[in-house]
């Protein structure tokens, strides 16, 4: 590593006599070339001169070059001229913060140095003290053209502050909070000012979860805006019924862990607004009644009932019934069988559109997964999760009749390396397999498969199985050296550009029950491209 | 006599450069793939000279494509670098190195990522 010793020595005698002598101009020539090569990793050419003036390109050519960086390099260039800082901080449309109380006195600097952002996020940690009002006004004030806001445990943040940032950012278009302390009052100042606002994610605000008779939230200005909504553990969510209601626009909602009664709410949800496309329900008291509700929304594609242990077969059977476009259905029964064959049948008959289902914890038999694989033609994702009744019988058949599936997930099942074989014969479209927790498959049945299958991808998990590897239990997904993973993927997959989603989505990053509704999530959300666009 | 011909001139872009840029523009007219990857890959590898008038030359011409390639692999160069690193690599003088630039202090702490 001698060379490289010798290069870092260099650059901070450099530095050391910058600090000594500001007229000291370049280092002498060759030494300069040879760094310069170093670090870009090219030939010394003596006839060839590599350096450019970079000072040629335009201040738009360089911010637009800044896009292609991450924040951190970003930030480096940031510090390597004049010019740069400021063409660095113009162009900066996205910043993360720190949202410590001590944020406010660094305000007036940060964004006259950063004034064009558009894209903020203002993050606190559960133990120190956050922002307060004062401090997000005085950063409205400065950050008139922000369309979007996150916030994380701001605790400090009151109605007022809300308030009067809401004023102050009407082009707002999504908000995002998480853990804050703030009210309806607050929430209603947003959707009454935030005209454009296209989508609305609220996670545990305790503001409204205190009073008995919480004050209702919406429609305001932001109700015919409205595409999504989302929220996540909040005791009265059904305080923005009026919001839901009015959003006659609303593409997407999701409701997840939220208390009360909501099959009611539905049914004047869905009387209102009929253009629901996707719906994700997960922990709520929803009976089939709501269930019939949502079968109004005739053009629902993506469909989430996961742990509503209310829905039984008839319930989904009139979703399935009305809504013919359905492509991505994921349940989640529980384990409480009030969801099995039947009602797949019923999903089989009416939805040849379906494209990805999801089963966990749901009794299906080669009775409803035959139906299933002959009627939907279109079937391209399959995911099997903690049933008892999916054995070798459910795999043969998935394998024989399945014709497009090309990605299959089975997780906690009895199957066994009959099932392997099967699959050898079978589902002349399939690029991945993924195998977990299952005890009757060993690696020896998997590598058969590989073997007889050369394209095919297949990833077997044993880690719960019984093994002799001492520290294998418990071990997360997320340590890709988990030695427990044999792991061969095909060429075509296996090449080093490979983006971050599809390498995670490779090793099954998330565990536990979210594993497999997760890992589709990566599987169908990944998109291409490196540069982000502001 | 008027000529059918409408002439051009880019007083910004050399000879070499135009031809470079006419050779992107003949290999991309029926579509990306792996082929024109290919082509990519080897087009921007060229020295720093050639790239900035590459970019110049895809901003006046308003060429996106050819624009985002050459921009995305100048700023591959500065990928993982520190400063002064960068400063070596475009030889950009310290005289107008940024230490003491005063709003430079107060971003670092506050910044998450």
């Amino acid at each position: 590593m001698g060379q490289s010793q010798s290069i870092k020595a260099r650059v901070a005698n450099r530095r050391r006599d910058n600090v000594v002598d500001h007229n000291y101009r370049s280092m002498p020539a060759e030494d300069s070339k040879e760094l310069r090569s170093f670090l870009t990793e090219k030939e010394v050419d003596d006839e060839e001169c590599d350096s450019g003036d970079i000072s040629i390109l335009p201040d738009a050519c360089l911010a637009c070059i800044f896009q292609f960086l991450g924040s951190v390099d970003r930030k480096q260039c940031s510090l390597v001229c004049r010019r740069w800082i400021e063409i660095e901080g113009q162009s900066r449309h996205r910043l993360t913060l720190n949202a410590q109380s001590e944020l406010i006195s660094a305000v007036p600097s940060l964004f006259s140095r950063f004034d064009s952002v558009t894209k903020l996020s203002l993050k606190c940690d559960r133990r120190s003290v956050s922002i307060d009002d004062d401090g997000l006004v005085l950063i409205s004030q400065r950050c008139r053209n922000l369309t979007r806001l996150k916030l994380r445990s701001c605790r400090q943040l009151t109605d007022l502050g809300m308030a009067s940032f809401a004023k102050n950012c009407k082009g707002l278009k999504r908000l995002s909070c998480g853990s804050c302390t703030f009210g309806a009052k607050g929430m209603n100042a947003v959707v009454d000012n935030c005209s454009s606002l296209e989508e609305l994610s609220v996670k545990r605000l305790r503001g409204i979860s205190n009073g008995v008779a919480a004050e209702p939230i919406g429609p305001g200005l932001a109700a015919l805006s409205l595409k999504f909504i989302c929220l996540k553990d909040l005791y009265n969510a059904q305080c923005f019924g009026p919001l839901i209601m009015g959003s006659k626009n609303l593409r997407t909602l999701k409701l997840f862990r939220c208390s009360g009664d909501w099959d009611r709410l539905l049914e004047l949800v869905t009387d209102h607004v009929d253009g629901l496309v996707e719906v994700h329900l997960e922990r709520l008291q929803i009976s089939d009644a709501g269930l019939a509700a949502l079968s109004h929304c005739q053009n629902l594609e993506i469909l989430h009932i996961l742990k509503t242990s209310d829905c039984s077969n008839s319930g989904l059977i009139s979703v399935a019934e009305n809504c013919k476009l359905l492509r991505k259905l994921h349940i989640d029964g529980w384990k409480t069988n009030r969801i099995n064959d039947e009602g797949l049948i019923g999903v089989s008959k009416y939805c040849p559109n379906l494209q990805e289902l999801v089963l966990i914890g749901v009794n299906s038999t080669r009775v409803s997964l035959e139906l299933l694989a002959t009627n939907c033609q279109k079937l391209e994702r399959l995911a099997l999760c903690g049933s008892e009744t999916v054995g070798d019988a459910e795999i043969s058949c998935i394998a024989d009749k399945c014709t497009a599936l090309k990605k299959l997930c089975i997780k906690g099942c009895p199957v066994s390396d009959h099932g392997m074989e099967a699959l050898a014969g079978g589902c002349p479209n399939l690029v991945k397999v993924k195998v977990k927790k299952c005890r009757g498959v060993t690696g020896d049945g998997a590598s058969w498969l590989r073997a007889s299958r050369e394209t095919l991808a297949v990833n077997l998990d044993t880690t719960e199985v019984e093994s002799q590897d001492a520290g294998s239990d418990g071990v997360q997904d997320e340590n890709p050296a988990a030695a427990n993973q044999i792991e061969v993927t095909s060429n075509a997959a296996s090449s080093s550009t490979s983006r971050s989603t599809s390498f995670k989505a490779r090793l099954g990053l998330i565990a536990g029950r979210n594993f497999v509704s997760c890992t589709f999530r990566k599987w169908s959300s990944f998109s291409g491209g490196g540069s982000r666009c502001h | 006599m008027i000529a059918d011909e409408i002439v051009l001139s880019f007083p910004n872009i050399t000879r070499v450069t135009m031809s470079k840029v006419l050779e992107y523009c003949n290999i991309h007219g029926a579509g990306a793939d792996d082929e024109t990857r290919a082509f990519d890959e080897q087009f921007v590898d060229v020295d720093q000279k050639t790239l900035f008038d590459l970019v110049l030359a895809a901003h006046d011409l308003k060429i996106k494509m050819l624009y985002d390639i050459v921009g995305e692999r100048t700023g591959d160069m500065m990928k993982g670098k520190t400063p002064e690193e960068i400063r070596i690599i475009f030889n950009i003088g310290e005289n107008s190195c940024v230490d003491d630039h005063p709003l430079q202090k107060e971003l670092n702490p506050w910044a998450f990522e």
